[in-house]
């Protein structure tokens, strides 16, 4: 074996080692394990799997497989980035970094490592994805169940996705400016765009032209597949409703064709492209593009943006005088105003969203006001409090928190009142306009107020990560802006369709993840 | 075995962090003096091919390892400031991978070197669950894994108690021989009882370089001892240079660095070598033997 061969190696051994170990690998396959439960649901609900011009397709081996590979190319094409850009982020907090960089190990067998260590957990959180299934199969199948052929489907459609999202998560993790929170929220916006080019290239006819290269979700194969095998375009993937009244069609195999490995693999270009320039960014570690002191390297755009727009903190000065005459008393209303102005004085780029979205909010007509200035106010609101928990946690504030009076039993309160009024502080004038002209969408807005501020605190409680918060609310708002026919969707008032019990669902989500929050947190202090 | 021969590196910036700095090394122990700031970390990260210099050249054998760093990352063992662990792993996984990534092959050598830092018993215990001064000996088998010819360590000992600061130094002093081991620290007893060549850095320049021996020696006559009233003790040690005091019932003990006597009572004394590092960073501007 050779010298680079056995480097590698070991990276990918170490990458796998840390993961495995991990609490989230065992949440994160629960998630998906259960996902898949919902996703499969019983035919005699009125739901499948997969509706084939408003009929539904018998649950074969190859419809099922289908149907949750597509769950799964999907789900790891989003939240796989988030599960697996801590990589090279790791090397720099352990400043382990500093050792891998003064050994001989080069930059491109360190890029392949962990690439291949990305690679590996995300085929387990297949495999556990494809193992559910079959277990599905069993329960709610309706022919003989063929391992081989959910091997097959699931190897052809979700590894391309897989190496597309482990070689994007170092890429990012590579390039100073695209590292930390920044890169988190943009990655979306590329997952979207990349989700739109599928949909092109789709309405184009699915031929072989360069937009195919991003079809890193194999949605143009598979309804290319349909759409040619049952000649027609109404076709639906994922739990949906059906009409019981039409014949179940049958699909029994996907042929493997020379045109759909060819699209699939072309799909693995993107990667290869993506890779090389994570070798050519790559930092190794060098401390004059990489600051090992805090948890941000001092080249990231919203690290940049924020020292730019450092004078916004002027601003709240007229604020800060606000009940400064009984500052000096330790109470909880003090530590949550000081949290609240150190939350914006480390993020000046939050002062400024909040001034300009107020401005719109007043300006705009309602119409507007819902479905466009809504929508970029719950991302701002993302990026200003993703890492109110997590911060302390990271610049190992903790201990020093618990010295101040009252913190240390209301820890969670006083983060979630911190968080809350910051999110207000977004939502308060829509808020208002709403009440008056759209007062449901008003109520929607005001929990899905809560709904963020709960999440904040209790995912970040939860994973000591920004990540989990930031992926699931951002694919949370893609899920409501195209389902605009699925009030349930609707938690900030994007639509003002949601019904009084979904709002009480997202206000009941909201509780259990302060109290899931609040326990995780007891417990730590016990241990 | 190194030259540094006229290293400088400018950040962006503009701070200058290491200015003209040039020194040729063979076996020992060096230890690295400097005030915080003083550039030491970042000379050691442009000797363990971390940065590159803005200027200059570091020869390793007669390679330039800025051209070549890998001729000198085969041969080198680096122990950054603030090492940490991946907490997942055990002592033995950690430091089976550091020597994978270094191309050892032999187990036999990891398991001796766990022997050496007194790892051996916690060889499976995660690293997690270490103390400060367990990690730090992780941190120095990781470094010596590839039986490296130069040992870099960067403050090693920061942090640990007094203890495990003796036992690192003897570990530090054991491993060293035949090696070239550069050991930078502002704490001059971590240095005193192991180090062959002591170099001392400020504001990024050498300003000493020498045996510990000949920089006693040039130290000799300008430290002094002085029985001061409790009173007066706060403006003497504004005024000069005070190595340390001591209160007793006749007066505080002070020893002052200075070049001339400081008061009218005070008397010549031995220096140790931290008032020669006070000595070479305050007083005397350059000390090159």
């Amino acid at each position: 074996m050779s010298e680079s061969f056995q480097r590698i190696i070991s990276i990918i051994r170490v990458e796998t080692l840390f993961r495995f170990r991990r609490v989230t690998a065992v949440v994160t396959f629960l998630i998906v394990a259960s996902a898949v439960y919902f996703i499969v649901p019983e035919n005699s609900t009125g739901r499948t799997l997969i509706q084939i011009d408003h009929g539904r397709a018998l649950y074969t081996s190859a419809a099922v497989a289908l149907g949750t590979g597509m769950f799964c190319t999907l789900f790891l094409s989003l939240i796989g980035f988030y599960i697996v850009s801590n990589s090279l982020r790791r090397d720099i907090l352990t400043r382990t970094g500093l050792v891998l960089a003064a050994t001989p190990v080069t930059n491109a067998e360190y890029i392949v490592g962990k690439f291949f260590g990305n690679v590996l957990y995300l085929t387990a959180v297949m495999l556990v994805c494809m193992t559910s299934s079959m277990v599905m199969f069993l329960i709610r199948g309706e022919a003989n169940l063929e391992p081989l052929t959910f091997l097959s489907i699931y190897s052809w459609l979700v590894i391309p996705t897989i190496a597309f999202c482990s070689a994007i998560a170092i890429t990012f993790e590579a390039f100073p400016l695209l590292s930390g929170r920044f890169g988190d929220v943009l990655f979306f916006f590329v997952w979207a765009t990349l989700l739109g080019s599928s949909a092109v290239f789709l309405d184009n006819g699915g031929q072989l032209n360069w937009l195919a290269l991003m079809d890193i979700v194999g949605i143009v194969p598979i309804i290319g597949f349909l759409q040619d095998h049952f000649h027609t375009s109404s076709i639906s993937i994922g739990s949906t409703s059906y009409d019981t009244a039409i014949s179940p069609v049958v699909l029994n195999e996907i042929p493997l064709s020379g045109k759909l490995l060819g699209q699939r693999c072309s799909t693995l270009v993107l990667p290869l492209a993506l890779l090389f320039m994570a070798r050519l960014w790559f930092h190794r570690f060098n401390p004059t593009k990489v600051k090992f002191s805090v948890r941000q390297t001092k080249k990231n755009i919203l690290t940049r943006v924020n020292l730019l727009l450092k004078p916004a903190t002027r601003l709240l000065q007229p604020f800060a005088r606000i009940g400064s005459a009984h500052s000096q008393q330790a109470t909880l209303l003090n530590a949550v105003r000081t949290d609240v102005f150190t939350t914006l004085l480390l993020s000046p780029f939050a002062i400024i969203a909040i001034i300009v979205f107020a401005i719109i909010s007043l300006s705009v007509d309602i119409s507007a006001l819902h479905s466009g200035v809504l929508p970029a106010i719950a991302i701002a609101i993302v990026i200003a409090v993703a890492d109110i928990v997590t911060r302390d946690h990271v610049a190992g504030m903790m201990n020093l928190l618990f010295t101040a009076p009252h913190l240390k039993p209301k820890y969670i309160l006083w983060k979630c009142i911190s968080a809350l009024i910051i999110v207000l502080c977004f939502t308060l004038i829509p808020l208002m306009r709403l009440y008056f002209e759209v007062p449901n969408a008003a109520l929607s807005l005001l929990i899905g107020s809560m709904l963020i501020t709960s999440a904040a605190v209790g995912l970040g409680m939860l994973a000591k990560s920004q990540k989990p918060f930031i992926a699931i609310f951002l694919m949370l708002l893609y899920i409501t802006l195209n389902a605009n026919d699925a009030p349930v969707f609707d938690f900030i008032g994007v639509y003002g369709k949601a019904t009084p019990d979904i709002h009480f669902g997202y206000a009941l989500i909201s509780v259990l993840m302060i109290v899931g929050a609040h326990l995780k947190y007891k417990s730590e202090l016990r241990t | 075995m190194l030259d540094i021969q006229h290293v400088t590196k400018r950040f962006k910036n503009g701070v200058v962090a290491v200015a003209d700095f040039s020194l040729t090394l063979k076996q020992g122990v060096l230890g690295l003096l400097g005030p915080n700031g003083a550039g030491k970390t970042t000379l050691m990260q442009m000797i363990a091919t971390i940065t590159l210099p803005t200027s200059g050249t570091i020869l390793f054998h007669g390679e330039d390892i800025c051209r070549s760093p890998d001729v000198l990352r085969r041969r080198l063992g680096y122990l950054p400031q603030d090492f940490g662990v991946y907490d997942n792993l055990t002592a033995l996984e950690f430091l089976s991978y550091i020597a994978a990534l270094k191309g050892v092959r032999n187990p036999r050598k990891i398991q001796e070197l766990l022997e050496i830092v007194n790892l051996h018993t916690e060889a499976h215990r995660l690293a997690g669950t270490f103390s400060g001064g367990t990690k730090q000996r992780l941190g120095i088998a990781q470094a010596l894994v590839n039986d490296p010819d130069i040992v870099i360590v960067d403050e090693p000992t920061a942090g640990l108690d007094p203890e495990e600061r003796v036992r690192f130094r003897n570990i530090l002093s054991d491993v060293g021989v035949g090696k070239l081991v550069i050991l930078s620290t502002h704490i001059v007893s971590d240095i005193e009882a192991v180090a062959t060549h002591i170099a001392v850095m400020n504001k990024g320049q050498l300003i000493a370089s020498s045996s510990p021996e000949q920089l006693l020696q040039m130290t000799q006559g300008n430290v002094w001892e002085a029985i001061v009233p409790s009173e007066q003790f706060d403006v003497v040690r504004a005024q000069y240079k005070t190595s340390r005091a001591v209160r007793r019932p006749d007066g505080v003990h002070v020893r002052i660095v200075h070049h001339e006597q400081p008061l009218d009572n005070a008397s010549h004394v031995e220096p140790d070598l931290e008032e020669a590092f006070i000595f070479a960073v305050n007083v005397e501007k350059s000390l090159h033997v």
